[in-house]
């Protein structure tokens, strides 16, 4: 449904995106996950056809979003991570107004405006001023409004920054009905735990390149069948590290914090015995020698610390 | 025109303002305040015979100057902010990727615009007819004055939609606006003033007339509003026996001047309003 092929953006000398490639499938929720400034808001907005590339092409539904804007945005609903509304307008005239802009005709648009509502749980705000409702609300809202033309595509940066504890789950719910609704979603975070358990592929993205893309199974699979042992040392800790270093099935070691090793590790269940077995019989003041999960955010850290690549 | 949903939110937006009344009355009151002012001043030392006939023509040019007056006033503050007010909101973005081309966009702005002015007018014609009741006046005269008017509304509207297109900060696309109105009505006078001294002082030679009136001068509106005005309604202190262009009259100068300028502008506010500008705020 949206395939980017080594797009790259350059702002003067600056390059905020170096090549990135990525193909998201029909009906999935690609979570596009990288730190502030990695690039991942340049990424939507040349998809969403607000910005044009300084090399490379993306299409969506197989169109070009570079040559045949126009279509695309037909297929798009696009939601930015800063978004103002019109104070003097009522939610509904708020709706009916960018329905219009997408020409739907009048007849139809009481009834989609209505459904909208319903299903952004904004129907009894219906006849309030945008201006009056709360940031969660707006952002409902907002959302509401990127689906008036019923898109097959949605382009969310960022949808629920500076949301509280509530709104953010009442958004991730709205999610889960969009993807039911068969919608491919493509959605931004800087919090990885916000969209772990929401996408289906994941894509992170740092410095402008992707670091690493797939479905979050695969990613995780791969990025597990190497080993993460963490190992505490009282003393000699780079001792340790240069010793750990040189067994078999090491893959990286990362000196974390005082005393901690991050070993990425590629051996089985007997090269850990054997490696934990060569720590203590090389005098390495052990303190504890444990493999820990891989959760998604571990493998967010290791994957834009560099560890992986 | 009245299918295009940016003007219809425009229009809507505009009336749900305390301002929107507000200038209105204040239009109203200051356009009735002149003219009866004048009409009580006239008319203190009894009436009759040509001088009510003059009175009514002294009235309407009155009215129209104080018109004009207005519209320069309050046009460029009607437009200089939509464009980079939608900017400033971060709504921009969100109306460029709809199927709104940026010549609707742009078109609808404009419009609504002109129509606040048009209303204006329009309530302020009972005041005219004050004009018909001394007479003097025809009424193609009072159509080709409301007609200057109204390219003169569009010419600054324009000006102000490029302006707020090109420049991010409302404030600062007001204050140019502005500024360029002040060149067209003011400038353009002492520009005209200048280079006729320049001309005068350096080429020298025997005086065989009055120097001409450099071109410079048929940019301004009062150069046409003044051709158009009864009884030889010559508004500026320059004389039009010496204009450059003797073949058209100073009004049809103008306008093919202002259809131009409104072309240049709005064509501009169009190409910067293209959507891949709209989002080029870098972040991410």
């Amino acid at each position: 449904m949206i395939r980017v092929d080594g797009l790259a953006k350059h702002y003067g000398k600056f390059e905020a995106l170096k090549g990135v490639t990525f193909t998201i499938e029909e009906g999935s929720i690609f979570g596009f996950v990288g730190p502030n400034g990695a690039g991942k808001t340049t990424t939507m907005k040349i998809i969403a056809t607000l910005m044009t590339p300084t090399a490379g092409q993306a299409f969506v539904d197989d169109i070009d979003v570079i040559r045949h804007p126009r279509k695309v945005r037909q297929v798009i609903g696009y939601m930015p991570d800063f978004f103002g509304v019109y104070d003097r307008l009522k939610v509904t005239e708020y709706l009916d107004f960018y329905a219009s802009c997408y020409r739907i005709p009048a007849d139809r648009r009481r009834n989609i405006i209505a459904d909208l509502l319903e299903l952004v749980d904004l129907s009894h705000k219906a006849d309030a001023y945008v201006d009056g409702l709360s940031r969660g609300m707006k952002q409902r809202l907002c959302l509401a409004r990127c689906l008036v033309h019923d898109p097959k595509v949605l382009i969310l940066d960022e949808p629920a920054s500076g949301l509280d504890p509530r709104a953010r789950v009442e958004m991730r719910e709205l999610l889960r009905e969009l993807k039911k609704m068969g919608k491919t979603i493509i959605i931004s975070s800087h919090i990885l735990s916000e969209l772990a358990e929401l996408c289906t592929h994941v894509g992170i993205i740092e410095a402008g390149e992707l670091a690493a893309e797939g479905t979050v199974e695969r990613i995780t699979a791969q990025l597990s069948s190497d080993r993460l042992i963490q190992v505490r040392v009282s003393s000699g800790q780079e001792t340790a590290a240069g010793l750990i270093r040189e067994q078999p099935g090491v893959v990286a070691v990362t000196e974390t914090a005082d005393g901690i090793l991050q070993v990425s590790f590629s051996g089985d269940s007997r090269g850990q015995v054997e490696l934990l077995r060569k720590l203590v019989t090389e005098g390495i003041p052990v303190l504890s020698f444990a493999e820990t999960s891989n959760s998604l955010e571990d493998l967010f850290m290791r994957i834009t610390k560099g560890v992986v690549q | 025109m009245i299918s295009n949903p940016v003007l219809n939110k425009e229009l809507r937006d505009r009336v749900r303002t305390w301002r929107s009344p507000l200038v209105i009355t204040l239009y109203l009151g200051l356009i009735a305040f002149v003219g009866g002012f004048f009409i009580f001043e006239q008319t203190r030392g009894g009436m009759g015979g040509p001088r009510v006939y003059r009175m009514g023509i002294e009235i309407f040019n009155i009215m129209a100057i104080l018109q004009i007056g207005l519209i320069a006033f309050l046009t460029p503050g009607l437009t200089a902010g939509v464009i980079s007010g939608e900017r400033e909101r971060q709504t921009l973005p969100l109306l460029m990727i709809t199927r709104m081309s940026p010549l609707a966009v742009a078109a609808g702005k404009l419009v609504s615009a002109i129509s606040y002015i048009l209303l204006l007018t329009v309530i302020s014609l009972p005041l005219y007819s004050i004009v018909f009741f001394f007479g003097g006046v025809s009424l193609s005269q009072f159509f080709q004055v409301s007609g200057i008017l109204l390219v003169t509304t569009v010419l600054l509207g324009s000006i102000g939609m490029f302006f707020s297109s090109l420049f991010k900060r409302t404030t600062v696309a007001i204050i140019v606006t502005y500024a360029a109105t002040f060149m067209l009505f003011i400038g353009t006078i002492f520009l005209t003033a200048f280079i006729m001294q320049i001309t005068q002082y350096y080429i020298g030679g025997p005086v065989t007339g009055p120097p001409t009136v450099p071109f410079i001068i048929y940019f301004n509106p009062l150069v046409a509003l003044g051709s158009v005005l009864p009884m030889g309604g010559n508004i500026l202190p320059f004389s039009s026996s010496n204009l450059a262009v003797q073949s058209l009259t100073p009004w049809q100068v103008n306008l093919l001047l202002d259809a131009a300028m409104i072309l240049l502008a709005m064509g501009l506010a169009v190409w910067l309003l293209r959507p891949t500008r709209a989002g080029t705020k870098r972040r991410g």
